[in-house]
C-alpha cells in the first residue's frame, strides 16, 4: 500500500470544504425561507438576523404580563422587567475617544444620571471632518469604582429602570433598545395555517388540480405518440417526426400573443382549463418516450403481433411495464413544468381572478400585499417551494438521471 | 395522406347495403353545412378581432370538408380500380373516408364539450374538494395500498388500492355536485349547437367504425392497416399540435404584419412592426447641445458619444426595445460563466468517487426543483437593504478583515434592488445559483461517460492532474459543453420570472428590464399585439441565429 501523507489528507479536506461551502450557498436560501416562515412578525426585523424564530419571554407580575429581561449582575444571570420610568443620562469619556462627527458612537467610559452630574463650566473644542466645530462641556461625575473624575459630555440619553423580578430592592438603568430580552425557540406553525386561509389553499388545489391534468394528459399523448413515432411504420412518420421535433426549437414568446388571443376566442380566459388543455401535448415528451421504447428490442413486440395481439394490448401490456424509468422521468419533468409555471398563468388569469389562482401567482400576489411582512411571504414562498422538494426527496434518481440523460442525448 | 395503391382483392359484394347510400348522404349533408357555415363565416362583422385575412382564411379551411366530401363520394361512386387525381380508387376510399369520420367525429366530440361548458368543470371540481379536504388522505392511501400491493406483487392489494383511489374520486365527484353537473350538461342540450354536435359525432363515429372494420371487404393491406393504427395513436398530438402549436405559430406571423391592438380590427401594415424596431438615425452635432435635439421627430437617444468637440447621436424609434436587448445579451454573458465555471469544477470533484458524492449532488440540484417566483421572493429579502442576509454578510466580512487585519474597506452598502448599476448583477446571482446544479448534473453526466483508461494512459504519459483536465476531460466533454452552453443561452435569452419577481416596484428598473418583459409590457399592458408580435418573431431569429451559429462552430470544431 502506498504511503498517504498529510498532504493527501489536507486535500481531502479541502475538496470536502469546497463542496461544503457550495452546499450552504445552494441551500442557505431555503434554510432563510423556513426559518423565517416560522418568525413573529417582530421577529424578523431584528438586526443582526438569526435563523432560528425566537418568542419573548414573559412572566406575570401583579396581575401584569411583561417581557423579561436579561442582566448579568456580579457573574448571575437576573430576570428583569421594564419599569417604564426614564431618566436623562449623560455618556461621559475621555477626549481621546470620542468620535467627532458621531458622539453616539464614542467608546462611553461612565453613564451618569444627568441630574447628579455637576457642571464645571469648562469644555473642550473638536474639529468635525465638515471643518466645523463641536464644543463638549466637562463634567464632575462619580465612575463605577466610585472615584470623582471631570470628564466631557459626548451626548446623552433617557435610560430605563429596569427592576429584578424576584427582588424589586434590584434596580439599574439601561437602555432599552439594547437590553437583552429573555427570548426562546419557538417555531410560528401558525403562520402557514394563516397564510393558506389568505386563498392559499385554493391555489394549493388548483396547482394540484392543474399539476395533475398536465402530467397525465402529457403521459398519454407522449405514450401513444412515442410508440407509433418509434414502432409503427407508415409514409410519412419520419418527416412528420422531424416537423414535430422541430417545434422544440421555436421558444414559446413567439406563441405567446396568438395563444392569448386563441384563449379569449375560446372564451377560456380566467379558466384552468386554459392551464391544462393547451399543455397536454408535448413535443420533448413525446421525444423522451419514442428514444426510450427504440431501444427496447423488437423481438418481444414480434413474439406478441404473431399471437395476435394488438397494438394497443402490446403497448399497454409490454412497452408501458418496460419503461417505468422514462415514465417517472417524463412524469416529473412536466410536474415541475405545470407547478412551477408562472408566464402562462400570468396572462391568463392575471392578478385579478384570485379564485383560479396557481400557487406561483398567488406568491406574487402574496408578496406585493404583505410588502412589510416577510414571515407570512415566505410562508407562502414555503408551500410553493417543499412540495416538489419532497417529491425530489423522495425520487431523487429520476430528476438526476432524466437531466443527465437529455444533455447525453444533446 | 399517403396512402399505397390500390389491392385489387377488393371485395364490394360482402358489404352491407346500406353502406355506400348513408355514406354518400352524409357526405352531402357535411358539404351542405359547411358551405353554409363558411357563408356564416364570412357573413360575420368581425371575426374575434383578428381581421378580414383570418376570416377568409377561417372561411377558406371550413370548405375542405366539401372537397374532402366531394372527392371521396367519387371515389364511391365510380369504384376505380386505381387512384387518380380527381377520383380515388375503392381502397384509398374507405382509407380517407376513415381519417375523415375520424376527424369529423372527434372535432365534434370537442365542440360538444367546449360548448357545453363542460370544460370549465374543473373549478367545480377544485371546490368539491376544498369542502372535503380530507380527500387528499384516501388518495394517499390508495397509493400506499397500491404500492405495497406491487412491493408484495399480489394483484388483490394492488386492486384495492386502485379501488380505494376510485371510491375517492366518486366522493369527490359526488360532492363536486357532479350529478348536478350532469344535469345541467344535459340541460345545454336546449342549445341546437350541443344537439347537432352529438348528432354529427355520433353519426361520424359510426361511420368511421363501419369502414374500420371492413378493411377485408376493401383489400386492405398490412401496411395500410399499420398506418392508420399508426395515425391514430398520433391523432391527439397532431390535433393538439395543430391547434395550439400550428395554428398559433401562423397567426403570430400574421399578427406581426398588423396594427393589432385591443377592441378594433387588424389592418396589415406588412414590415412597418419591423421597421419600427430597426429604425435607427446616426447624427453628429455640437457637444453643447443636448443629444435629442440632434434627432428627427419620433426618434429617442440610444446612445451618445463625445469625440472631441462633437457628439455623436445614435438615435432609435424604440430605444427601451434595443436596451431590453442588451440587458438580455449582459445577462447571459454574465450568466454563462457564473453558471458553468462552478458547475464544471464540482462536477469534476463528484466524479471522484469519494463518499458522500451522491448527497452533494442532490443538494446542488436542489434550487433547479423550486419554483423561480419563489425563491426570487425569497431572494428579495435576502437582498433587503436592512434585514438582508447578503448585506449582513458582506459587512461582518468586512468589519472582521478591517479588525483582524486593520486594513480600512469600506462597507458597500450594496442597494442589490435598487442601484442600476447592480439590478442586473442581482438577477444574474439568482440565476445562477437557480441553474447551477442542473448544469452540475449535465456535466456529472458527460464526464461518467469520458472511460477511465484515457485518464489512465495520460498518467502514465506523465501528466499530471491540471495536464489531463486540459487534454482528456476538457475536449472530451465538448459535446456536453456545447449542450450546456446552449440550454444555458437559450433560457438566458428568454429570461422573464425573475426580473418580475424580484424587483416590488413596478414599473422595474430599465437596467433589469430583459426582451421578454419588453414584450410582456407591449403586449400585455400596452395591448401592442401586432407590435410585440414582430419583437417575438425579432427575439426568435435572435435566438435562432445564435444557435445556429453556436452549431457550426462546434461542426467545425469536430
Amino acid at each position: 500500500m502506498r504511503h498517504r501523507g498529510i498532504g493527501f489528507y489536507l486535500g481531502r479536506l479541502g475538496l470536502y470544504a469546497f463542496l461544503t461551502l457550495f452546499a450552504f450557498i445552494m441551500i442557505f436560501p431555503f434554510l432563510y425561507m423556513m426559518s423565517t416562515s416560522l418568525k413573529t412578525s417582530n421577529d424578523v426585523f431584528r438586526t443582526p438576523p438569526r435563523l432560528l424564530p425566537y418568542s419573548p419571554i414573559e412572566r406575570e407580575l401583579d396581575g401584569q404580563i411583561r417581557p423579561v429581561f436579561l442582566f448579568n449582575l456580579d457573574g448571575v444571570n437576573t430576570e428583569m422587567y421594564a419599569t417604564g420610568q426614564t431618566e436623562q443620562f449623560g455618556f461621559f469619556t475621555s477626549p481621546e475617544n470620542i468620535i467627532v462627527d458621531t458622539p453616539r458612537a464614542s467608546r462611553v467610559e461612565v453613564e451618569f444620571p444627568l441630574a447628579e452630574a455637576v457642571e464645571t463650566g469648562e469644555s473642550i473644542t473638536l474639529t468635525r471632518a465638515d471643518g466645523r466645530e463641536a464644543t463638549f462641556p466637562i463634567y464632575e461625575v462619580i465612575a463605577p469604582n466610585g472615584e470623582t473624575v471631570r470628564l466631557p459630555l459626548a451626548f446623552r440619553g433617557g435610560l430605563m429602570r429596569f427592576r429584578a423580578f424576584d427582588n424589586p430592592e434590584i434596580t439599574l438603568f439601561a437602555s432599552q433598545r439594547t437590553a437583552e430580552a429573555a427570548e426562546f425557540v419557538d417555531p410560528q406553525w401558525g403562520n402557514y395555517q394563516a397564510v393558506l386561509n389568505l386563498n392559499l389553499d385554493r391555489a394549493l388545489v388548483n396547482t394540484t388540480l392543474v399539476t395533475v391534468g398536465v402530467v397525465v394528459g402529457q403521459l398519454i399523448t407522449s405514450i401513444f405518440g412515442g410508440y407509433a413515432f418509434s414502432r409503427v411504420e407508415f409514409k410519412g412518420r419520419d418527416t412528420l417526426f422531424l416537423v414535430y421535433l422541430g417545434s422544440i426549437m421555436i421558444p414559446f414568446v413567439v406563441l405567446i400573443i396568438p395563444m392569448y388571443r386563441l384563449m379569449v376566442l375560446l372564451g377560456w380566459q380566467n379558466t384552468l382549463v386554459s392551464l391544462i388543455v393547451p399543455w397536454i401535448f408535448t413535443a420533448y415528451g413525446t421525444f423522451l418516450m419514442r428514444q426510450f421504447f427504440m431501444s427496447i428490442p423488437k423481438e418481444i413486440e414480434e413474439a406478441a403481433l404473431m399471437d395476435g395481439a394488438s397494438r394497443f394490448r402490446i403497448l399497454w401490456g409490454i412497452f408501458v411495464p418496460l419503461s417505468t424509468p422514462a415514465i417517472a422521468t417524463l412524469a416529473i419533468f412536466s410536474f415541475l413544468y405545470a407547478w412551477n409555471s408562472f408566464l402562462w398563468p400570468l396572462l391568463i388569469i392575471g392578478e385579478g381572478n384570485t379564485n383560479n389562482h396557481v400557487l406561483t401567482l398567488a406568491l406574487i400576489r402574496l408578496s406585493n400585499a404583505f410588502a412589510e411582512s416577510p414571515n407570512i411571504v415566505l410562508t407562502g414562498a414555503a408551500i410553493a417551494i417543499l412540495p416538489p422538494m419532497i417529491l425530489f426527496v423522495l425520487a431523487q434518481r429520476y430528476f438526476i438521471e432524466g437531466v443527465a440523460s437529455s444533455g447525453v442525448k444533446g | 395522406m399517403n396512402v399505397s395503391s390500390a389491392s385489387p382483392r377488393a371485395d364490394l359484394t360482402a358489404l352491407p347495403v346500406w353502406l355506400r347510400p348513408v355514406t354518400l348522404a352524409v357526405n352531402a349533408v357535411i358539404a351542405l353545412a359547411c358551405l353554409a357555415q363558411s357563408r356564416a363565416i364570412l357573413a360575420l362583422p368581425d371575426f374575434g378581432n383578428l381581421g378580414d385575412p383570418v376570416q377568409a382564411f377561417a372561411a377558406m379551411v371550413v370548405l375542405l370538408p366539401v372537397v374532402a366530401a366531394a372527392y371521396f363520394s367519387a371515389g364511391l361512386l365510380l369504384r376505380r380500380p386505381q387512384s387518380s387525381l380527381l377520383v380515388p380508387s375503392l381502397a384509398d376510399t374507405r382509407y380517407g373516408l376513415m381519417f375523415f369520420y375520424f376527424l369529423a367525429a372527434a372535432l365534434s366530440f370537442v365542440y360538444v364539450i367546449w360548448r357545453s361548458g363542460a370544460f370549465n368543470g374543473f373549478e367545480f371540481l377544485v371546490t368539491g374538494f376544498m369542502q372535503n379536504a380530507w380527500l387528499a388522505l384516501v388518495f394517499m392511501a390508495a397509493y400506499v395500498i397500491f404500492w405495497i400491493g406491487s412491493r408484495a406483487d399480489s394483484a388483490l392489494v394492488r386492486r384495492t388500492g386502485v379501488i380505494v383511489g376510485l371510491v375517492g374520486i366518486g366522493i369527490l365527484l359526488l360532492s363536486a355536485n357532479f350529478l348536478q353537473g350532469v344535469v345541467d350538461l344535459l340541460s345545454t342540450y336546449r342549445d341546437p349547437g350541443v344537439l347537432i354536435g352529438t348528432i354529427s359525432g355520433v353519426v361520424a363515429s359510426f361511420l368511421c367504425y363501419a369502414y374500420l372494420t371492413r378493411g377485408v371487404e376493401f383489400g386492405e393491406t398490412p401496411q395500410q392497416r399499420q398506418a392508420w393504427q399508426g395515425w391514430l395513436m398520433l391523432s391527439p398530438n397532431i390535433l393538439g399540435f395543430m391547434i395550439f402549436f400550428a395554428g398559433p405559430l401562423l397567426l403570430s406571423l400574421y399578427l406581426s404584419f398588423t396594427d393589432d391592438s385591443v377592441g378594433r380590427e387588424p389592418q396589415v401594415i406588412w414590415l412597418q412592426n419591423y421597421a419600427h424596431i430597426l429604425s435607427f438615425e446616426f447624427k453628429t452635432q455640437p457637444i453643447t447641445e443636448p443629444a435629442q435635439r440632434a434627432l428627427s421627430f419620433g426618434f429617442r437617444v440610444l446612445a451618445s458619444f463625445d469625440v472631441g468637440e462633437t457628439r455623436l447621436v445614435w438615435g432609435a424609434r424604440d430605444p427601451d426595445f434595443w436596451i431590453s436587448l442588451r440587458n438580455t445579451i449582459v445577462f447571459c454573458l454574465m450568466l454563462l460563466p457564473l453558471s458553468i465555471v462552478p458547475a464544471l469544477l464540482l462536477s469534476i470533484i463528484l466524479n471522484t468517487a469519494l463518499p458522500g458524492m451522491k448527497v452533494y449532488r442532490a443538494v446542488f440540484f436542489l434550487p433547479s426543483v423550486a419554483a423561480v417566483v419563489g425563491t426570487a421572493i425569497i431572494w428579495r429579502w435576502l437582498y433587503s437593504p436592512n434585514i438582508g442576509y447578503y448585506n449582513y454578510a458582506i459587512t461582518s466580512l468586512i468589519t472582521w478583515l478591517n479588525t483582524t487585519f486593520g486594513t480600512s474597506i469600506n462597507d458597500p452598502q450594496i442597494a442589490w434592488l435598487t442601484d442600476p448599476n447592480v439590478v442586473l448583477i442581482s438577477i444574474v446571482l439568482l440565476a445562477a445559483w437557480q441553474i447551477m446544479g442542473n448544469n452540475t448534473v449535465l456535466f456529472l453526466a458527460g464526464l461518467q461517460g469520458i472511460p477511465r483508461e484515457l485518464y489512465e494512459a495520460a498518467m502514465i504519459d506523465g501528466a499530471n492532474a491540471w495536464r489531463s483536465f486540459w487534454n482528456v476531460t476538457l475536449p472530451l466533454l465538448r459535446p456536453t459543453m456545447f449542450f450546456v452552453v446552449i440550454t444555458v443561452m437559450v433560457t438566458g435569452l428568454q429570461v422573464f420570472n425573475e426580473p418580475y419577481a424580484l424587483f416590488p416596484s413596478r414599473p422595474i428598473p430599465i437596467q433589469a428590464q430583459t426582451s421578454v418583459f419588453y414584450l410582456y409590457q407591449q403586449g400585455f399592458f400596452r395591448f401592442q399585439f401586432g407590435y410585440a408580435s414582430a419583437i417575438a418573431w425579432f427575439l426568435f431569429l435572435f435566438i435562432f441565429t445564435l444557435t445556429f451559429i453556436q452549431f457550426r462552430l462546434q461542426r467545425e470544431d469536430r
